[in-house]
């Protein structure tokens, strides 16, 4: 039996899964606080443009490296954007369903203008990617799966989220912030700070997810980098999907990114892909109609929280 | 009649200050990142304004976009009146778009029942789309809000399988162009002068109504009893979820009607990829469904409302097209203004501030 196929959607469902499951533990820190972000793409492409902007910058300085700077300014990036955000979700009281389009919007016009106005159209230079930790070779004609600093994060990730909501004190007034914010305050918890840090922590990792795209997958900034993936609502589905826990988020980010995956697999007649891409929202969608009974969002998720 | 009509647009204004507050904010805060960038904000909203109104192709589009930004804003409004998100309207206006698209395909019919027909199969299929989230919120409790986004990309990928599915057993060869044009039997009739259909006029028709519907008819009225808690609805005898769902279903059909719209005007009236793929952005980027949510915020979800801030962003988007200029920085723009329309409480604030100094002075 020819295990090609196996191999190649284990490969490529593996590396379409990265920015998915990253973006995805970000946005669950975030919702965990009670704020829902659904412009995870606009912070993502962001995160993604600062990366390859940063990586060009530095390429000349710090030599390969500089794809390290690049992760560290994607990140910066996507602290700074949902910072802004949580600020205007929490003192200001906007929308957040609005304001996350608002984002989603503006994030693809900004770094077209970006682009325009300091490189070309049609793309940054290519600079360096992240190398590799090590290569699993030999899998199948000439094909080897890199196992690249942000693959291996997407596994840690889940733990150290699981750790840090679970036995930290930060994580626990996360958790309440997001569960019941009066009660919280009422325990002294400040809502507003705790809910600004989790959004900028959550923001740090989609900037993460972002950079995934330019400094890792391609070593530019393309215009609509994320092509067909469309990673940000699949991290949104993947986080209902895995019911708001890190594990189940995870291995949903593992599912839908080798579906997504399938797209370059499998050799369909024509038309038939669009079927297939349409698998992960559909799967969302049947979760929170079968299991929403069961599902345990947090509480207070999207509802502003007003001090009296 | 007409002092009532009068009454209800002064309502509407009236109620469309704090949003129109929060629309200036957004200007002047784009106003600023042009200058960032210097460019000059007069300049590049005045080429807007020119493009769009300043050659008839450019008037042409301001009434195509003008059309589907009504009925993608109603579509928004009237769920939201039962409390009820529907940010799927991008979705429901491309499956009925893309049935609309089917039915002069495959059922030739005479000349006015033929685009009659198409219009009324794209309804029947937006308001079946948006009633499953309506139905799962109601019955199931999973948030609109969520399952309409992701009905969006569903609905994205089925309309671009049909569409591809379609060329393949017509066996047509896809033009250079990509796109196959209707036979003008099939299409809306043109509006006289411009290169666009009689759709904005039944788009202004279609508030009109909605906005009568809303507030003097019964089933209006359920809807907005229900917008207010499910409670106090209940104790009016009225049935939330049922109510919900058919906020939905009507939601999706005005969805729906915007899709069948873009396909069966002039200058639109064509199937197939290019064509169909630039009918549903709408001139604005992520897809004119949240064009529609952007205007229904702009008139505070106010039906009559929408259609002046539908001018707006019309001639927003049409002017963009039309000077190829600075579109980035409009794109930007447009997510501005969103940023600003989700923070009512903002402007509100600052209106009460203004009032507190008049009342001292």
């Amino acid at each position: 039996m020819d295990l090609t196929p196996f191999i190649l959607l284990t490969v490529f469902g593996l590396q379409t899964a990265i920015p998915i499951a990253i973006a995805a533990d970000g946005e669950l820190v975030t919702e965990k606080s009670g704020i829902l972000n659904i412009g995870i793409y606009g912070v993502m492409v962001i995160g993604a443009f600062a990366a390859a902007a940063a990586d060009v910058a530095f390429g000349r300085s710090m030599g390969p490296a500089s794809a390290y700077a690049g992760l560290l300014a994607g990140m910066v990036a996507g602290l700074g954007v949902n910072f802004v955000f949580a600020f205007l979700a929490t003192k200001i009281h906007v929308d957040q369903v609005i304001a996350g389009i608002g984002i989603n919007i503006f994030a693809v016009g900004i770094t077209y203008v970006f682009l325009e106005r300091y490189y070309k159209i049609d793309g940054t230079p290519n600079a360096n990617t992240l190398p590799a930790l090590f290569n699993v070779g030999g899998l199948t004609s000439g094909l080897t799966l890199k196992i690249s600093p942000l693959m291996a994060a997407m596994f840690v990730l889940p733990v150290v989220v699981y750790l840090f909501l679970g036995r930290t004190k930060l994580g626990l007034h996360i958790r309440a912030t997001g569960e019941n914010p009066k009660a919280a305050e009422a325990a002294g918890i400040d809502v507003v700070k705790t809910r600004l840090i989790a959004t900028a922590i959550g923001g740090a990792l989609l900037g993460a997810g972002g950079a995934y795209f330019t400094i890792d997958f391609n070593p530019n900034f393309t215009p609509d980098p994320t092509g067909s993936i469309i990673p940000g609502f699949i991290a949104l589905a993947a986080v209902i999907a895995g019911g708001w826990k890190p594990h189940y988020v995870l291995g949903m980010s593992i599912v839908f990114g080798a579906t997504v995956a399938l797209q370059y697999v499998l050799v369909l007649p024509g038309a038939l892909i669009y079927l297939v891409m349409m698998l992960p929202y559909i799967v969302t969608v049947a979760v929170l109609g079968i299991a929403s009974k069961s599902l345990r969002p947090p509480a207070a998720l999207g509802v502003p929280y007003k001090k009296e | 009649m007409s002092r009532q009509i009068g009454a209800a647009l002064v309502g509407a204004l009236k109620s469309a200050i704090p949003s129109i507050v929060a629309l200036l904010l957004g200007l002047a805060a784009s106003s600023i990142l042009m200058l960032a960038f210097r460019l000059n904000p007069l300049e590049v909203f005045g080429s807007v304004f020119v493009g769009a109104l300043g050659t008839t192709s450019g008037q042409s589009l301001v009434l195509t976009y003008l059309a589907s930004y009504i009925l993608l804003a109603l579509a928004f409004i009237v769920p939201g009146k039962a409390g009820i998100w529907n940010v799927g309207g991008q979705g429901q206006a491309i499956l009925g778009g893309i049935s609309a698209a089917l039915v002069i395909e495959f059922v030739p019919l005479p000349p006015i029942l033929w685009p009659l027909a198409a219009v009324l199969v794209a309804c029947v299929v937006g308001a079946v789309w948006a009633s499953i989230s309506g139905m799962l919120e109601a019955y199931r409790n999973a948030s609109a809000i969520v399952t309409t986004i992701m009905m969006n990309f569903v609905a994205q990928a089925f309309a671009s399988f049909l569409l591809l599915y379609v060329v393949a057993i017509k066996s047509r060869t896809v033009s250079e162009y990509n796109y196959v044009v209707f036979p003008p039997a099939a299409t809306l009739p043109t509006f006289p002068f411009y290169n666009t259909s009689i759709m904005f006029i039944v788009a202004i028709l279609v508030a009109i109504g909605t906005a009568f519907f809303l507030s003097r008819t019964a089933l209006g009225y359920n809807i907005r009893a229900t917008g207010l808690g499910a409670r106090p609805a209940e104790s009016k005898g009225i049935n939330p979820r049922t109510t919900k769902v058919i906020a939905m279903l009507l939601g999706g059909a005005l969805g729906g009607l915007a899709g069948a719209g873009d396909v069966l005007s002039v200058g639109r009236g064509c199937l197939f990829v290019a064509c169909y793929q630039e009918g549903f952005a709408g001139g604005w980027f992520g897809g004119e469904g949240f064009a529609g949510i952007a205007v229904a915020l702009v008139a505070a979800n106010s039906a009559l409302g929408s259609v002046f801030s539908a001018v707006f962003f019309a001639i927003l988007a049409s002017g963009t097209a039309a000077v190829f200029q600075n579109v980035y920085v409009v794109w930007a723009t447009q997510g501005i203004i969103i940023l600003f329309m989700a923070a009512p409480y903002l402007s509100r604030r600052i209106l009460n501030a203004g009032w507190r100094k008049k009342q001292w002075t």
